[in-house]
């Protein structure tokens, strides 16, 4: 059942960033909710888990974005490994580890792709622009990012409560 | 020291990889039947779909909100767009003299009409989920005859190529992303260059030569020498030029003439071959 919601959990937050928010024009310099998707796995969901779904992400954002096949899934497969990595180092349960841990995952995801671009483009420049991008992103993360990831271990756990084995055995 | 070193050896093979994934992606190169080969198309076929379903949801509710609540607004502008329509009226009748005696003009000095291609209207159902790069997913794919490397258009001017094609769907990467480039021409001093995208939403006019001078306020119009996209179509208008002290070209910074973060529908140019085998 946690895989059915890790599954319509993706879905939704690609649908929301493709099709809604472009829509309904929220916000311009929005960050890649897949990032705090990504955190969640990392911090509360066990390792055979982690791996299925950070390569699911991957996957499904280098599907629709503009941007190399690979770049996304290179990039959670890392940060996933760098944040397991820094939970040998930091308390679990400290209030602060998340807004940090999301801060860290938003600026080495925008390093890395800079990174990519630097050595895929010919005469690959950066733009000060980007800078204002990064900092909203990174502003927007630090302080929505941990209740979105709240949200979603909320969610997982009623979604756990759910009598879902009793409604199949049921209808068979 | 083991591990560090695999990872690190692994981290390399690994950027190694993506730099081979995203020079074969941009490449022009299409397979025998015009599709794409890319992995990630499988996954629009699942996705697109709803994107479909939640873009035509939110555009109803959109329409319904400005048809019904704002209808005093409209009768107001009605007015306003009678007389819009008049005067629209009378230059059109200007504007089809001007095409009759242009066309007289082009048989006469044995020209070809440059715009002939037929073209497919489509609609935007997606954005990038990246805010890194520019891309679209829209509701046409090779069922309706579109190809991997198409042009597509608005009114406006140039939007961008087809990267990515589905049975149904398609993805296009829009001008303003940075792995975009069309060829271009200043429309008044006919200086010819490359426009590139550019992260902060503009474009960068490269490679015309300093000998040219370019004005702010100059339009930039596509020169269909890269065997993509139509002559003539507009792409931008000059905002600034910087001329180094050293250096054989000028650097352009171009408005483009397309709102690209309000597309909602756009035209694919189908290639002429299309064309002719309707035609038989």
């Amino acid at each position: 059942m946690a895989y059915c919601f890790n599954t319509v959990f993706i879905v939704a937050f690609l649908l929301f960033q493709t099709s809604v928010a472009p829509n309904v024009r929220l916000y311009y310099d929005y960050f890649n909710l897949m990032n705090l998707f990504v955190v969640y796995l990392v911090l509360y969901r066990p390792g055979q888990e982690i791996i299925i779904f950070v390569f699911l992400t991957g996957f499904l954002m280098d599907s629709l974005s503009g941007g190399p096949f690979g770049l996304h899934m290179t990039i959670y497969v890392w940060l996933a490994l760098g944040i397991k990595w820094a939970l040998k180092y930091l308390h679990k349960g400290n209030v602060i580890l998340i807004p940090v841990i999301i801060f860290g995952v938003i600026l080495a995801e925008n390093l890395f792709i800079i990174g990519m671009m630097a050595l895929i483009e010919k005469n690959f420049s950066f733009n000060p622009e980007r800078f204002r991008s990064i900092i909203i992103q990174l502003m927007c993360g630090v302080f929505i990012g941990p209740f979105l990831v709240f949200l979603i271990k909320d969610l997982q756990e009623k979604w756990n409560i759910l009598p879902f084995e009793k409604i199949f055995k049921h209808s068979r | 020291m083991v591990i560090i070193v695999s990872l690190g050896l692994l981290f390399f093979f690994n950027v190694i990889a993506i730099v081979i994934s995203g020079r074969h992606y941009y490449s022009p190169q299409v397979s025998s039947n015009g599709h794409s080969q890319g992995t990630g198309r499988y996954f629009i076929v699942i996705v697109a779909p709803f994107q479909k379903g939640l873009t035509h949801t939110i555009r109803f509710a959109e329409r319904l909100w400005t048809e019904y609540f704002y209808l005093v607004s409209a009768a107001k502008e009605n007015e306003e767009l009678k007389i819009a329509l008049s005067k629209a009226l009378e230059k059109n009748n200007e504007c089809m003299e001007t095409e009759l005696s242009n066309q007289r003009l082009r048989t006469f000095l044995n020209f070809q009409k440059t715009m002939t291609n037929d073209a497919i209207a489509a609609q935007v159902i997606g954005k990038d989920p990246s805010p890194w790069f520019k891309s679209i997913i829209i509701d046409k794919g090779f069922s309706d005859g579109v190809r991997k490397g198409l042009p597509v258009v608005i009114p406006e001017g140039a939007a961008g190529q087809i990267i990515e094609v589905t049975k149904h769907y398609s993805k296009v990467l829009l001008l303003i992303d940075r792995n975009s480039a069309i060829d271009s021409i200043a429309q008044r001093t006919r200086a010819r260059g490359i426009i590139r995208g550019s992260s902060d939403g503009r474009f960068i006019f490269q490679y015309v030569l300093r000998k040219y001078e370019i004005q702010e306020g100059d339009t930039v119009i596509s020169s269909g020498l890269d065997g993509i996209f139509p002559k003539g179509l507009k792409v931008g208008r000059v905002q600034s030029i910087t001329q180094k002290n050293s250096g054989i070209f000028q650097e352009i910074v171009v408005i483009p003439s397309v709102d690209f973060e309000t597309l909602e529908e756009v035209m694919i140019v189908l290639p002429h071959s299309k064309q002719h085998g309707k035609g038989s």
